[in-house]
């Protein structure tokens, strides 16, 4: 599958799956308050958590062909998303 | 579990339907310039969210990151079919992006930042210069195959950058060849350090980095810049969902919103004529530097803010 493939069936189906459930969850809210909380949450989780999936995504093929280059540009940045994801959870400890 | 830990960082939802609905419009409209700009739209999103329904700005920049990465994965269709998405030039310059919004947020805890907004001001007229500048000059590179006849440089060889993608309007396949790698390096590292330290997305300056320094096709830097967007969004967002700030019941309706106005946005991108494209995106580059003027000059006590 080319990377083009890839990462755009990853984007839709991130995109298809958070939209559902943000949509269900703002409809079940509206119907009764506080009833949607959970799924709205994790249409926003989905969300939060797609360029992770997508670039660890990325670095696998990297891996699989052998591309040098690829793996160094998405390690990169996946270095970048867990730092973040790191000073996140720490921050979230400290309080 | 899972719905444990998805309710266990988010305020709950509070707000009514109606003022959900406002949310929902603003944020449609934003998603559709944001994915036919390959900007993520905050800067339409926060501003309306904090000045015209009073939500805090932590609380309004959080909903926005969100809506931003909303933006991003919509719609892609597109952009990915025909390649105008140019995936290792996105990676190459999101390392620049994401190290340059690192030191923004350092820098923003030493200084406000009044002198940086006039700097930014200054590029983003630049910017709207330029592109407006160079309406005639894309359109006969396209036409006459210019974007093929540059010169790769060692960067662009060896990450493999260059590529080709269908432009609509034109009826053609465009091939075009990046250049320039160090200077669209440097220009995204600026983006970013305006992204960490002043809010703002970056994506214009990104998209004209990709543009005007790198000799990619306007259309390719702004699909280009739609996905960076994203993963940029990302580093952020995790911190604040973490941290408990993203409200449910804001970030909801702007995310469903940015969606919306993303499909829409990306249907229309690629068959719109290259030179409305550049002026509307000049149009949008003069705009942001007159904020961030304005914003600069009310730091340093000069001007009072509209």
């Amino acid at each position: 599958m080319s990377l083009h493939r890839l990462v755009y069936r990853i984007l839709s189906t991130a995109m298809v799956v958070s939209a559902a459930l943000l949509a269900a969850g703002m409809a079940l809210d509206a119907l009764e308050p506080g009833a949607g909380g959970r799924l709205v949450g994790a249409g926003i989780l989905a969300l939060v958590a797609t360029p992770y999936t997508t670039i660890v995504a990325v670095l696998a093929v990297a891996l699989k062909r052998g591309d040098r280059a690829l793996l160094a540009l998405s390690a990169a940045i996946l270095s970048v998303l867990l730092a973040a994801l790191a000073v996140g959870l720490l921050l979230n400890l400290g309080r | 579990m899972a719905a444990a830990l998805c309710l266990q960082h988010l305020v709950s939802m509070a707000l009514s339907g109606l003022d959900q609905l406002k949310f929902l419009l603003v944020a449609v409209l934003a998603g559709f310039v944001g994915s036919i700009m390959g900007i993520g739209g905050g800067s339409i999103i926060v501003p309306v969210l904090t000045n015209v329904f009073g939500v805090p700005i932590r609380e309004a920049v959080a909903a926005s990151l969100v809506g931003v990465i909303a933006t991003s994965i919509s719609g892609l269709s597109t952009y990915f079919r025909e390649e105008i998405t140019n995936i290792r030039m996105a990676l190459f310059l999101e390392t620049s992006t994401t190290l340059g919004a690192m030191l923004g947020a350092l820098l923003s805890l030493v200084t406000p930042g009044s002198f940086l907004y006039v700097i930014f001001a200054a590029f983003s007229f630049y910017i709207a210069a330029s592109q407006a500048y160079s309406i005639r000059v894309e359109e006969r590179k396209i036409r006459k195959s210019g974007f093929r006849a540059a010169r790769p440089d060692r960067i662009s060889l060896l990450l493999g950058l260059s590529g080709r993608y269908f432009d609509e309007s034109e009826g053609r396949r465009v091939e075009y060849v990046i250049s320039g790698t160090l200077a669209g390096w440097l220009v995204s590292f600026f983006a970013g350090v305006g992204s960490g330290m002043l809010g703002i997305g970056g994506g214009f300056i990104k998209v004209s980095a990709m543009n005007l320094f790198m000799n990619a096709p306007l259309k390719v830097a702004i699909a280009t810049s739609k996905f960076m967007v994203g993963i940029t969004a990302a580093t952020s967002s995790v911190v604040y969902y973490l941290r408990g700030v993203v409200r449910a019941d804001v970030a909801a309706p702007v995310a469903l919103g940015t969606t919306l106005g993303a499909i829409a946005g990306t249907k229309v991108m690629n068959k719109l004529r290259v030179r409305w494209l550049k002026a509307a995106f000049s149009a949008l580059a003069a705009y942001l530097g007159y904020v961030m003027l304005r914003r600069g000059l009310w730091l340093m006590g000069v001007a009072e803010l509209p």
